[in-house]
């Protein structure tokens, strides 16, 4: 009788140890295969990263009024792809989002604009700014806003860089925060599964 | 039956509730340093010239080119005199007196000498951006550490 407690001890707390851990990886592995989605406005109307699957997607975190830093790592992105032309890499086989962190200035069409003036296959995205506190903050991306008296843009953004590369399957395969061609470059073919 | 579902709910429960904690604590804000506004003179300044550390009872030797460092062109920044035992040699570069994020690069050694080339990519407001190069062996500080100021 004893032993038979015993046992039915030791099956219910394998159970639940088990139940535990399946939840508990359940939850972590959905979390990791979603946090970085979202669904912001594109000037073709509502996008979400996931309506994305099947195109090698990069996001970048900028602004239009971006003076320098911006311009020059979407213009090494394109050199970037450039440089793989080798391997008939072109900028049709990564999309570029590039989303505003000045959404209080910053349009879709305008962003629209900006992308493919560096870039040429870019897309704009905006979000609410409380949405986009949630995304940066998921995306570890630092940003802040700084007044800039007697100048005409009225303030700027200083933000981190980071560039982030998604595949087909819509799973993040890198993130760089060294913005060289040759790291860009890199993770071009990871993305697409070049070794 | 009781006795055994009991336990397994509050499992389910506590499972739930670590995935939730592990989550959260996962997306917390990630930083290296805090802010330090009042930034004092630098003893040696890597934008102008070589600069040297002890470290370990060895002198290493900073170097970085072409000068001056100039935001998003490609720099190569060598750190000579350095023996140590990594595993994966890394450096972050991170702002002191203003959190912008980290650059992180891997090391390569040739002839005693590691050097990595680097884009300094932040997009700055501060009249001095004061980086911090932390060397690191994978996700380990290994202590070792040079700060330069770039101006705007």
């Amino acid at each position: 009788m004893e032993k038979q407690k015993k046992i039915k001890t030791a099956v219910v707390t394998v159970i639940s140890l088990l139940a535990a851990c399946i939840v508990f990886g359940a939850i972590v592995y959905y979390n990791e295969q979603n946090k970085y989605n979202f669904t912001g406005q594109s000037s073709q109307g509502k996008i979400s990263l996931s309506d994305l699957k099947g195109q090698n997607v990069v996001i970048y975190f900028g602004y239009t009024y971006c003076p320098d830093v911006c311009p020059i790592t979407l213009e090494t992105l394109s050199k970037a792809v450039e440089s793989l032309k080798d391997y008939n890499i072109t900028a049709k086989d990564l999309l570029l989002l590039y989303v505003t962190l000045d959404p209080a200035r910053d349009t879709p069409e305008a962003l629209d604009e900006y992308a493919v003036w560096f870039y040429p296959n870019g897309m704009g995205i905006r979000f609410e700014e409380a949405d986009l506190q949630k995304i940066t903050k998921i995306y570890n991306i630092k940003y802040e806003i700084f007044p800039m008296e007697g100048s005409a843009v009225d303030y700027s953004v200083a933000h981190s860089s980071a560039l982030f590369f998604f595949n087909k399957e819509g799973k993040l395969v890198d993130r760089i925060t060294n913005l060289t061609v040759d790291n860009m470059a890199a993770s071009i073919k990871k993305v697409m599964g070049i070794k | 039956m009781k006795a055994f579902i009991l336990p397994v709910v509050i499992s389910i429960f506590v499972g739930a509730l670590a995935a939730f904690i592990y989550i959260k604590s996962s997306t917390e804000d990630r930083t290296d340093v805090s802010r330090e506004y009042n930034l004092v003179p630098l003893e040696c300044n890597l934008m102008k010239k070589k600069c040297t550390k002890e470290f370990n009872g060895q002198t290493v030797t900073f170097d970085m080119s072409p000068r001056p460092v100039e935001i998003m062109a490609e720099t190569i920044i060598s750190l000579a005199g350095l023996d140590y035992d990594f595993y994966d040699a890394k450096i972050r570069i991170f702002g002191l007196n203003m959190d912008m994020g980290t650059i992180i690069a891997s090391l390569e050694e040739k002839d005693n000498v590691y050097t990595t080339k680097v884009a300094l990519s932040a997009c700055l407001v501060e009249d001095v951006m004061r980086y911090r190069i932390a060397v690191y062996d994978g996700n380990e500080p290994t202590g070792l550490y040079m700060d330069f100021d770039v101006p705007r």
